[in-house]
């Protein structure tokens, strides 16, 4: 409501209290002036580009790339379970493994053979399953994760991953457990 | 350059010392490892193969039984079946010379590997059991023995079969890893598993006489035994 009973658009005069300019059609709030001003049309057909808008700047400012973990669920006398999941949005690869023992002096880094499928060894974003470990069999016999004199109390598996992200990195991954009883 | 040469020297020490340490770590080799006999290809022969295993596992209960008294570690005695990666009971189908190797890192007491034959009165088994150093004072590694499998083997150890299993289990209470001698800390327990080795062989080899061998071991070890210590 004007105090001079003028417009405050166009100036003329206009009846006291009234929210809206008899001569030039405007209204009186500066609320109701925006909001009469927005074409409600051209805000819905602006949805889509800015969506669109949003999701190319995202793909291309956000953090992208792989994120593969691994847990131990069992280390057996022959064979280790573990479940991994890649928590990123890109595919990893493992590409091989092997395994240290703690009571072996020497540290040697004993090789471990994939117990799954050359596909199932790819982990797309989001992907998870279970991975089994081998030692390589010998003679076609299974043999034991850990030597018999390297067996007893305090031993542990160290077990090293080789993963390769998407864009071509290579990536350790590690997880420990203790040798099976009587391993 | 001494010193280089000194602390060398320090670390093969301190390697040796891990190692030996990791040796004494070791657990007791208390396992019967049996890889899957010859002659197992039709139904009844596998059917009398599964009867054999059982019976070994029987006899390896009621073994540990009778001279846990002496030994806690026989309690832990049981038979383990020799598999593929797959997971499957695997035959025996390489040369003998790996079996130096399965044995030191597998850790059985023995490995069992043999056929079974059809006689006229049921099946029977021919074992050659590999005991690698645990063949204390017997001529070979190997020791061949029979078995009929037959319900009255279920409830006794008084066969060849247990007689070696308690000869080596003997001679690994009593060997000193350290030095391939007798651990004298040890003889109680050894000696006693040796005489009731002893025992039994006395009654297979009068059924046996072709097993005296092993009795003739038992003997010598227990001499060389009542020397050492």
């Amino acid at each position: 409501m004007t105090e001079a009973g003028r417009c405050r658009v166009c100036a003329k005069p206009m009846p006291q209290g009234a929210s809206k300019c008899t001569v030039c059609g405007e209204y009186q709030h500066w609320s109701r002036r925006l909001l009469a001003g927005i074409n409600l049309g051209a805000l819905v057909a602006l949805v889509p580009i800015v969506t669109l808008a949003y999701a190319f700047l995202a793909d291309r400012l956000g953090h992208h790339g792989s994120d593969l973990r691994a847990t131990v669920l069992e280390c057996g006398q022959d064979r280790i379970r573990l479940f991994a999941t890649n928590q990123g949005d890109r595919a990893a690869v493992m590409r091989g493994a092997n395994y240290r023992i703690s009571t072996d002096a020497a540290a040697q880094a004993r090789p471990l053979a994939f117990g799954i499928g050359d596909d199932d060894r790819l982990f797309e974003g989001g992907a998870n399953r279970a991975v089994v470990l081998q030692p390589p069999a010998r003679d076609g016999i299974a043999q034991p994760l850990v030597p018999f004199d390297l067996t007893g109390a305090g031993c542990e598996i160290v077990i090293e991953i080789d993963t390769v992200a998407f864009d071509h990195s290579a990536t350790p991954l590690e997880a420990a457990c203790p040798c099976a009883a009587g391993a | 350059m001494r010193s280089r040469r000194l602390m060398k020297v320090l670390r093969a020490a301190f390697l040796l010392c891990a190692l030996l340490a990791a040796a004494a770590q070791a657990d007791d080799r208390t396992e019967i490892h049996m890889f899957r006999y010859a002659g197992t290809n039709d139904q009844p022969a596998m059917g009398a193969f599964l009867d054999f295993r059982d019976i070994i596992s029987q006899k390896l209960l009621l073994l540990a039984r009778e001279v846990t008294e002496f030994d806690t570690a026989t309690n832990r005695l049981r038979i383990t079946q020799v598999r593929d990666q797959a997971g499957d009971w695997t035959a025996f189908s390489a040369d003998l010379s790996m079996l130096e190797g399965y044995w030191r890192d597998h850790g059985p007491l023995g490995v069992l590997l043999g056929r079974i034959r059809q006689r006229s009165d049921g099946f029977a088994v021919r074992s050659s059991m590999y005991l690698g150093p645990l063949q204390g004072d017997l001529p070979q590694a190997f020791v061949d023995i029979d078995l009929p499998i037959a319900d009255e083997q279920f409830d006794t150890t008084r066969d060849s079969h247990s007689v070696v299993t308690l000869y080596a289990l003997a001679i690994e209470t009593l060997r000193d890893p350290a030095s391939a001698g007798i651990d004298c800390r040890r003889r109680d327990v050894g000696t006693h598993l040796l005489n009731e080795a002893f025992m039994r062989a006395q009654d297979v080899t009068r059924d046996l006489p072709n097993l005296g061998f092993v009795q003739d071991a038992i003997a010598k070890t227990l001499e060389r035994v009542r020397q050492a210590c």
